[in-house]
């Protein structure tokens, strides 16, 4: 969470909006953006409405809780990117960053892209998937 | 894990409504008229 504290500059920058969100509680959940000083908005799906209808509600831990994950939205609604945890490994904000901003540069159209959850997102990953991104990036422009 | 379900790339998600920790309302789709939005599931205080 601090991470993405310490990159939403970036983020703002290319123009793109941050939310988390939690089974949690309001009384729960604004000390912790209190705490940390997180300046994006922390949302509270205490009726488990959007973890579930996304498919993310991990019903075996106290009374379902989200599965960690990461998905980028474009503005037609689209998921453009998406990062599947489980609950042991979250996707390195840095990774998601790098991503969504390469996407967010100007490219039009992006190919599907390999889960996250199969591959450690080390730098080399990242560096294969940036170069399918850009691959695809070239594509569309007709390259 | 069971999250066969989450919405995969190129597939559109519903919109939706939240409140964040101040009690203000949260809408997806308001978020992203101008960018796009990164949301983060986490697993929050347990």
């Amino acid at each position: 969470m601090t991470e993405y504290r310490q990159l939403y500059p970036d983020f703002k920058n290319a123009g793109i909006e941050l939310a988390v969100i939690s089974v949690d509680a309001a009384s729960r959940a604004a000390p912790m953006k209190e705490e940390l000083g997180l300046p994006f908005a922390v949302l509270c799906d205490t009726r488990r409405e959007v973890v579930t209808k996304w498919g993310l509600l991990n019903r075996r831990e106290m009374g379902g809780i989200a599965y960690p994950a990461v998905f980028a939205i474009d503005s037609n609604l689209a998921v453009r990117f998406r990062s599947l945890d489980g609950t042991a490994r979250r996707a390195e904000p840095a990774v998601v960053q790098e991503i969504v901003k390469t996407v967010a540069g100007g490219v039009v159209s992006i190919p599907p892209q390999p889960e996250l959850r199969k591959v450690r997102p080390g730098a080399m990953f990242l560096r294969a998937l940036l170069n399918v991104i850009r691959r695809g990036a070239r594509t569309s422009l007709g390259e | 894990m069971s999250t066969n379900q989450a919405p995969a790339v190129g597939e559109r998600v519903e919109d939706f409504t939240l409140l964040d920790s101040g009690g203000v309302p949260w809408t997806l789709s308001s978020r992203v008229a101008s960018g796009w939005c990164v949301l983060v599931f986490y697993r929050g205080h347990w």
